[in-house]
């Protein structure tokens, strides 16, 4: 053998060693004092950055605004976030290490089902608190004793947008047009099946993968049917705006309506023509009167230099729930989850919180008007 | 500790990939990309199968035989068609086999992946599951280092190292491509049943683009020809990956950090020292 | 009958950018023998700039444009003089290319994440749409259409009527030959280089304003490029024309009878075909 090679495989046993030696050292770090080490785990890179960075900077205003009063019974809380990608696989390593390394008690993540699904595997037999803004696969309902969310199941959302424009805005006939991911398709199927049961027609079900761009051949296929409203769920905003653009572009006339990401208050400022009148549903968040909402904007505004995104406001909600629990049962994971299956009618910037026997939260969903490169309130809807 | 043997499983899963994959591109010459999709194909076997009841081991066994059939189609292409052309239908490959994990719901479920996939009863946890899939990286390896000592082993280099010359021999050089890339395939089909059984959810985004050039990488950097050389290449690229993390980077900048890390190892190991590590061959020569 | 003219007329906007990035990979083959699909990085790269210079830094649109023409052309070159040129000294052949180019593909598309962040990016730019009897096309298409064809124009111009396209050709078609008989190969590899790169380059702004940034570009453009220059036949002029008109009317086909799923996968299930009983595609010889 080479003395190259000899050098080369020395080179590995020593960084073996000295990585082995790190995360020993690391998993005996004291867990009693100190800060408290909350994980975040969000897809910082990849399709689904847009709202894993959206979730993680209201994470961020959410953990400086308690640490400011003093943190949580005189701890300050330390955030160690991880990217997962959107991906199982990433989202997996991500946990392992923010349960095993960084010994964290409790994480606020994933954004994607797929993640989630996929952490939980490894947060259940830790027992280590799992809360999630924004995953929307029912599966995540079943995901485990530990785990919960601050977002409702996606059957709401979907179920409300086609039951408002039965009903409200007087359409027969539906287009859809989503992409190909769980999250747009749990919400196409469920306001598919509801528009139907409305009374109403599907008239064209139209899909797009993750990174296409170019729309112009399902846009064209959509006019030739004429619908009257068109549902659009794009999995984050760039995709959701250019398909608005070439659907004017073509010059299509319907009331376009969308689901939450692309009411995301920075998109709406940035592509106000594109989105000019649309429809969408989102969580009861109102950042003009709720005083927790108003503050989070403020301070969004002041350190980002941006409106808060999609999901902010539920991630901003989900530190503060844990801040709350931890107040009040102390850092024992059993108790914190005790704590969060007993809560009811919790204020948040989303409007009132009521976590069921599965995790999941009851609450307000609104449907919302875009004009003027603002979001305007058009009132709650039932589903 | 839970995080150290979570690694250790990981990292031979994909050593068990790499190591196969090291067979045709290594030994016989072939530059496949498509290994991922060869991967997804066989965690995608063993999730339907093992999601329907079906245990583990014959599992398996399917995800082995499916994707070794599969390899096997995609080798009878690589007959008739020139080497560059031939690594650039495995690229195609791969947006195929996404194509259809994303399309064919009634089967693949799509977008929302396949959950519930169980582990092997009797190796549920970490630890026993880690012991599982060392010693399946273990018989593999021994498997393959008997097949490439072999008089067969030396006949795919032959056919590596001048295909032409190879022919005027008498090599059947044709069936030696095709065997090469089969034999790998129903490895790394194994291996797709451990990574279903590993990570218990799986969907379309496990298998895609970021771990191609991985898999690449490790096999060059660690020197063609070589079993020796695809695991350290393994070790050294994972050694470099993971350590990543620690640093104090903004987390979204990591991302990019291990991307370009490591295609700019291969970069610089191809340009001055093609034959890696401790290969025995290199590429294109 | 105006929705198939509409097809078309969709298809014609894809193709004006896909033409420019196949036709610099095809040329580039005949010129040197490499498949260079890190060419993708140079359309990344461009758009990225461009976007930076404009929107970021607040120059003029036109500044902004030369400015990432510029380094676009940089970057090919030096992607030639750094990592092929090594290689060619070196003996390399063929698959050491493709691993090289590949390896540059992923560095490139890396080093654009780091620097710009790792989401998409849109331009908030919209024209005017126009209709011709039924069918939309919005102004800024009609441009790059144009544009698109005009640069193929020039290039086909080059090609015939100047010492650099005849000692192309020449090359081409046998390199040692061309080597005796005068032609200085290294350099002619570099003005090939740079062509291609201010093609790409004009592809990418030209996307990046039609439809927008995004970091998975780089490789999405490579894979696009490569399948419609060896569809159309590598080498040949027509045959990189011929290639993206195919592929992108294609796309819009499978999109309207069999949903945008199946896009990329039936695009290779035809080049596939191709391979297997036309390597030489449309243009090329039968071999």
């Amino acid at each position: 053998m080479q003395s190259s090679s000899k050098a080369i495989i020395w080179v590995v046993v020593v960084l073996v060693i000295l990585v082995g030696g790190y995360y020993l050292y690391r998993g005996s770090a004291p867990v009693e004092t100190g800060p408290i080490k909350i994980g975040v785990l969000q897809p910082l890179t990849g399709d689904a950055a847009s709202y894993g960075e959206s979730e993680y900077k209201a994470i961020q205003i959410a953990a400086e605004e308690i640490n400011k009063t003093g943190g949580i019974n005189g701890r300050q809380i330390e955030l160690i976030a991880e990217d997962s990608k959107c991906d199982p696989q990433a989202g997996g390593t991500a946990a392992q290490k923010l349960v095993n390394v960084d010994g964290v008690k409790v994480i606020i993540g994933g954004a994607c089902s797929g993640e989630t699904l996929a952490a939980a595997k490894i947060t259940e037999p830790a027992k280590v608190i799992l809360l999630s803004p924004s995953a929307s696969s029912p599966k995540v309902s079943e995901a485990g004793d530990f785990v919960f969310r601050t977002y409702p199941s996606d059957a709401l959302a979907g179920r409300i947008n086609a039951r408002y424009a039965y009903e409200k805005l007087g359409a027969r006939k539906a287009a859809v047009f989503t992409e190909l991911t769980d999250y747009a398709q749990g919400l196409r199927e469920v306001y598919k099946t509801s528009f139907q049961e409305f009374g109403g027609e599907i008239v064209a079900d139209e899909t797009y993968n993750t990174g296409d761009v170019d729309f112009r051949t399902q846009v064209l296929k959509i006019k030739s049917k004429n619908p009257d409203i068109i549902y659009v769920v794009p999995q984050s905003p760039t995709p959701g705006v250019a398909i608005f653009k070439q659907l004017r572009e073509a010059g299509v006339k319907a009331q376009f309506t969308t689901a939450e990401v692309l009411l995301d208050r920075q998109v709406v400022k940035d592509n106000a023509k594109a989105l000019e009148g649309v429809i969408g549903v989102e969580v009861a968040v109102d950042y003009d009167n709720n005083p927790k909402a108003n503050s989070l904007r403020t301070a969004h505004r002041a350190k980002f230099n941006s409106d808060p995104g999609s999901f902010a406001a539920n991630a901003y909600d989900a530190v503060y729930l844990i801040r709350d629990a931890i107040l009040e049962k102390g850092l024992n994971t059993g108790k914190i989850r005790d704590w969060l299956y007993g809560v009811k009618n919790w204020m948040g910037s989303v409007g009132a919180i009521t976590i069921d026997k599965n995790g999941d939260p009851v609450m307000g969903e609104n449907v919302r008007k875009i004009s003027g490169g603002a979001v305007s309130d058009l009132g709650s809807y039932a589903p | 500790m839970g995080y150290f043997i979570y690694l250790v499983t990981l990292i031979a899963i994909y050593m068990m990939v790499i190591i196969s994959y090291a067979v045709p591109v290594g030994w016989t010459g072939l530059l496949t990309l498509g290994h991922i999709s060869l991967l997804a194909v066989g965690a995608y076997t063993a999730a339907i199968l093992m999601t329907h009841g079906v245990s583990f081991w014959f599992g398996l066994l399917a995800a082995a035989l499916a994707a070794g059939g599969v390899s096997f189609l995609l080798a009878l292409t690589a007959r008739r068609i020139k080497e560059d052309y031939f690594t650039l239908i495995t690229i195609g490959f791969i947006f195929v086999v996404n194509a259809i994990i994303v399309n064919w719901t009634s089967v693949t479920k799509g977008p929302f992946g396949i959950t519930g996939i169980e582990r092997p009863s009797g190796f549920e946890d970490p630890f026993s599951f880690m012991a599982l899939t060392v010693l399946a990286l273990l018989i593999t390896a021994f498997f393959l280092q008997r097949v490439v000592n072999s008089p067969f082993g030396r006949a795919l280099e032959s056919v590596r190292d001048d295909d032409l010359v190879a022919e005027s021999l008498g090599k059947p050089v044709a069936k030696l491509r095709i065997v090469s890339l089969v034999t790998s395939g129903v490895f790394v089909g194994g291996a797709g049943a451990f990574v279903a059984a590993f990570l218990q959810f799986i969907n379309a985004q496990v298998f895609w683009l970021d771990n191609v050039i991985f898999i690449l990488a490790a096999i060059v950097v660690g020197g063609l020809a070589s079993f020796r050389g695809a695991i350290v290449g393994t070790l050294v690229l994972y050694l470099i990956f993971e350590p990543l993390r620690f640093l104090p980077f903004p987390p979204g900048l990591i991302g990019s950090l291990r991307l370009g890390t490591f295609s700019l190892l291969l970069l610089l190991v191809v340009i001055f020292r093609p034959k890696g590590i401790m290969g025995r061959a290199q590429l294109g020569e | 009958m105006p929705i198939f003219f509409q097809v078309i007329a969709n298809g014609l906007v894809t193709f004006a950018i896909y033409v420019l990035v196949a036709g610099g990979i095809s040329f580039l083959y005949a010129a040197t023998r490499i498949f260079h699909l890190a060419n993708g990085v140079v359309v990344l790269g461009a758009g990225y700039v461009f976007w930076w210079a404009w929107v970021w830094l607040g120059w003029h649109p036109a500044a902004a444009v030369v400015f990432s023409l510029v380094i676009s052309s940089a970057v090919g070159l030096l992607m030639n003089e750094f990592v092929y040129e090594p290689l060619r000294r070196r003996g390399t052949k063929g698959l050491g290319y493709l691993i090289a180019t590949l390896a540059l593909l992923i560095f490139g598309t890396a080093v654009v994440m780091a620097l710009f962040g790792a989401q998409p990016r849109t331009f908030d730019f919209q024209t005017a749409s126009l209709v011709f009897g039924g069918v939309y096309m919005t102004v800024f298409q009609l441009w790059a259409l144009m544009i698109s064809i005009l640069l193929l124009i020039v290039f086909f111009w080059i090609i015939r009527f100047t010492r650099f396209g005849k000692a192309l050709r020449a090359t081409a078609d046998n390199e040692t030959v061309a080597e005796v008989l005068g032609v200085d190969t290294k350099m002619l590899r570099r003005w090939a280089f740079l062509l291609a790169s201010l093609f790409a380059a004009v592809g990418g702004i030209l996307n990046g304003l039609e439809f927008n940034l995004d970091p998975n570009m780089g490789l999405i453009f490579a894979v696009r490029g490569f399948t419609a220059a060896v569809i159309g036949g590598v080498g040949s002029f027509g045959g990189a024309v011929i290639g993206s008109a195919l592929v992108s009317f294609l796309e819009q086909a499978i999109v309207w009878f069999l949903g945008a799923g199946w896009r990329n996968a039936i695009v290779f299930i035809l080049l596939f075909f191709f391979l297997l009983l036309r390597p030489g595609g449309i243009f090329g010889s039968k071999n």
